[in-house]
Parts: structure tokens; C-alpha cells; sequence
């Protein structure tokens, strides 16, 4: 499986829809949203989060891990490698929680035990992707997308909270500082998409070369990886 | 493997202390309670959870069922039965969630979202025991001994508590209540700890004697 990464706004799902279209025996699986922002506990929970960040982080953090590690154990024992997923607990991890401990609305003892779940479920239960793919454009022109889609629930994103995000997405998937070794030699496809792609078939089809290509060379060398099975009863021990 | 089971103060470190003596070949595995009671940064989450529980209980059960999923998921691959197990993922929903839930301390979306790990986790991944050792005293025993223990994160556990936490514990081991069926038939060895066995080595002996013919013949 791949998994495709970027900040809010940049423009995936409009991405995966194009390149669906371009790609017909591509399969692509869009983030689990609803579990957290449209169900009725997860709009109470995100407003009870916006309210007061402090007291809810920790709780929506791990809803949010739930539901990403949950659907990536489901979808990693399918064996059709020319899947694409929308977001994953990786970015969940290095990007927005980290984000959220470091602006300070977890204490650290409750980003400790926050570790403690992804430590097992991220590092010993899920198995990498074959490779990631990189939506990046500035925090500016993903901002403006956000404010373009005016989507209720990130009314109170800011300019800032995107260029913080944009900063753990590098620091994740570009610079790989400070993530798991297992993780840290997925191969990752950066396409820049400060350009509009929506409006402009010439950009999208060069995407979804790169896409294709990227795709090719990575199974390619598929064996390199080695077993991607990763079951839960022979991953707990220590 | 087997879990022992029991309230508060009702003994059960004391008594897996003891129990190497009588019964050498039990491997015991103790519940890490000092992960959640290890002052972490300044902070007891054990102690935080009985000051202020609607704060706290959310955090504290997520923990509790995290740390008690990997020891459960790590011992159930090991196949020498004779291991005992302090406390366990039931006790810790069926008991200590449950209870935290009835009196408000987890909101029904913290519920729901802590089912959900529950579902996930114990009811997916998680093998039942062979058997539970239930040491069972009244919460006014329990209580005594707590004040005598004095550990300071149960500096404002209340009577009141542990009375809830024993009416759990009988219906989730003597009366089955709510159990999900491959729960149900798991037997249970209910042991009266109301009398002192730590300075009464006759008491413990009849325990020991007691959970040795168990686990021969659980049935």
C-alpha cells in the first residue's frame, strides 16, 4: 500500500479523485473523517476541542490514532499492493500530535502515555507502506485553499497551526528526523503542487506520471522490503 | 495462565509475595501499577485520577488498558499454564471503567471512545484465562488495610469507592453479570481473605492448597 501525505488544504482528495480518473486500476481510500468530525460524539468532541485544547487533545488524539490504526491493520492484510491512503497514523503521529504536544495543549504525562499506544500499535502493529507520496505546497496556498472550501469545522485553523503542520510534514517525511528506523527508509515521491492541478489537466497528468512511475520503481524492488505481513500475534513480543 | 482478581487493599501483593512458598513453580507476574502511579514529571496519574476524577478517569483507563493489553497479548502466546496474573483487562473494564463510568467520571463520548479500544483490543485480540483467583474481603476490611498501607496516591480513596469496586467485582466473578459468553464459563476460585494471612501462616497455607487444587482441576 501507499500512503499519501500533505498539509490541510493542499488539495488531496481533489487529487485522488483526478488521479483515479487517470489511473483506472488504482485504488485509493480517502481518510476516515467521519469517525471524528461528522458523527455526533466526534462534532461534540472536536467542539469540546476547540473550546478547550488543553483538556481534549489527549482525548482526541486517541480517537483519532483508533481510527487510523484500526483501518490500516484492516487494509495491511490485503495483498493488492496499487492502493492509495489518504492520510495514515503515521502523519497522525509525527505530524499532528506531535504538533499538539509541542504547542503545548498535552502535558507531558499524558503525551507519555500517548507514546505508550503508538509505540504498540504504530511501531509493532502496523506494517510501513511500500512508499509515501508528498503533496507540498506552501502553508500560504494551502491556506487560501482552506479559506476557498470554507469547510465549517476548520473555520479556526490559522495561518500559523498550517505552518506548523507544514514543518512536522517536512520534518517527517522529507528530512525523516527522528522517526522509526522501519519508517525512515520508505521511499517518499514529493510532488509540489503549488500550482493548481484542478484546473489544469497539464499539471495533473505529470503528477500522475511521477505517481505511476513512483509506483513501478518501488514494487520493482519490491523484495527489498521484505515480508510486509505483520500480524498481532507475533508482533508483541519485546 | 490464571488472573487474580480482588478489591483494593484486599491483599492480592501481599498475597503473590507469600504464594512462591507454598507453590515454587507458579511464575507470577505482578500488575504494573507503578506505571500509572509513578510520578511522571511531577505528576501521580493514579493520584490525579482519585483527586479529581472527571479530569482524569479518561486518561487513567486508556493507560490501564494499554498496559494491561501488551502484558495480556504477551503472556497469552506462553504455553506453561501455571502463571498467575495480577489483575487483568476485565477488571480493569468490567470493574474499574465501568464503574468510573456510572459515576460520571468518563463522559459518554469518552465512553464511547474507550469501547471502542475495548472492542478492539480485549474482545479481538484477547484470549481468556484458564481460571480467575478472586480474593474477596469486605470493603471495610479492605479499607482498614488501605489506611494501614498508606500509599499516598490513595490518600483520598473513600469507603464509598470501594464498595462500589466490590459490588463490580461480584458481579463481574461470582454472578457473571454483562460478561460476553466465552467469559461466562471461565470458573472462578473465590478465596475469603477476611481474616489476616500475612501473619497467619495456616490461612495462607489453605489459600495456597486451595489454588494449587484449582488449577489441577478448574471444573
Amino acid at each position: 500500500m501507499y500512503i499519501l501525505e500533505g498539509n490541510i488544504g493542499v488539495g488531496k482528495s481533489t487529487f485522488l479523485s483526478l488521479l483515479k480518473k487517470q489511473c483506472s486500476d488504482l485504488e485509493v481510500i480517502t481518510e476516515p473523517v467521519e469517525d471524528w468530525s461528522k458523527q455526533t460524539y466526534g462534532q461534540s468532541l472536536l467542539a469540546n476541542f476547540y473550546q478547550n485544547t488543553p483538556r481534549w487533545a489527549y482525548t482526541l488524539e486517541t480517537l483519532t490514532m483508533f481510527c487510523r490504526a484500526r483501518d490500516h491493520m484492516q487494509e495491511q492484510k490485503t495483498t493488492s499492493p496499487n492502493r492509495i491512503f489518504e492520510r495514515s497514523i503515521y502523519s497522525g503521529h509525527y505530524c499532528f500530535a506531535r504538533n499538539s504536544y509541542e504547542s503545548g495543549c498535552m502535558l507531558k504525562l499524558e503525551w507519555r502515555i500517548y507514546n505508550q499506544w503508538a509505540n504498540f500499535l504504530i511501531h509493532q502493529e502496523c506494517s510501513p507502506p511500500i512508499g509515501f507520496i508528498y503533496l507540498k505546497a506552501s502553508p500560504e496556498a494551502c491556506f487560501s485553499r482552506v479559506q476557498k472550501r470554507n469547510r465549517s469545522s476548520e473555520a479556526a485553523i490559522t495561518l500559523d497551526y498550517m505552518k506548523q503542520i507544514d514543518f512536522w510534514h517536512d520534518h517527517f517525511l522529507i528530512n525523516k528526523k527522528e522517526v522509526s528506523p522501519t519508517l525512515s527508509n520508505i521511499p517518499v515521491l514529493t510532488l509540489d503542487c503549488n500550482q493548481d492541478f484542478l484546473n489544469n489537466p497539464e499539471n495533473m497528468r505529470r503528477h500522475a506520471e511521477r505517481v505511476k512511475a513512483f509506483l513501478e520503481k518501488t514494487q520493482y524492488g519490491q523484495t527489498q522490503f521484505g515480508d510486509k505481513t505483520c500480524t498481532f500475534s507475533k508482533a508483541t513480543s519485546e | 495462565m490464571y488472573f487474580l482478581e480482588g478489591n483494593i487493599g484486599v491483599g492480592k501483593t501481599t498475597f503473590l509475595s507469600l504464594l512462591p512458598e507454598y507453590l515454587p513453580d507458579l511464575d507470577i507476574v505482578p500488575e504494573p501499577v507503578d506505571i500509572w502511579d509513578r510520578s511522571v514529571f511531577g505528576q501521580s496519574l493514579l493520584a490525579n485520577f482519585y483527586a479529581n476524577p472527571n479530569r482524569w478517569a479518561y486518561t487513567l483507563e486508556t493507560l490501564t488498558l494499554i498496559c494491561r493489553s501488551q502484558d495480556h497479548l504477551r503472556e497469552q502466546k506462553k504455553t506453561n499454564h501455571k502463571r498467575l496474573l495480577e489483575r487483568s483487562i476485565y477488571s480493569g473494564h468490567y470493574c474499574f471503567a465501568t464503574t468510573g463510568f456510572k459515576n460520571k467520571c468518563l463522559s459518554e463520548i469518552e465512553w464511547d471512545i474507550y469501547n471502542k479500544w475495548v472492542n478492539f483490543l480485549i474482545h479481538k485480540q484477547c484470549l481468556p484465562p484458564r481460571g480467575f483467583v478472586y480474593l474477596k474481603a469486605t470493603p471495610e476490611t479492605c479499607f482498614d488495610r488501605v489506611q494501614k498501607r498508606n500509599r499516598p496516591a490513595e490518600e483520598s480513596l473513600t469507603l464509598k469507592y470501594l464498595k462500589q469496586v466490590d459490588i463490580v467485582h461480584d458481579d463481574f466473578l461470582v454472578h457473571k453479570k454483562g460478561l460476553s459468553k466465552n467469559l461466562q464459563q471461565i470458573p472462578t476460585l473465590v478465596l475469603d481473605c477476611n481474616e489476616d494471612f500475612l501473619h497467619n501462616p495456616k490461612n495462607m497455607r489453605k489459600h495456597a492448597e486451595k489454588l494449587s487444587g484449582f488449577m489441577q482441576n478448574p471444573r
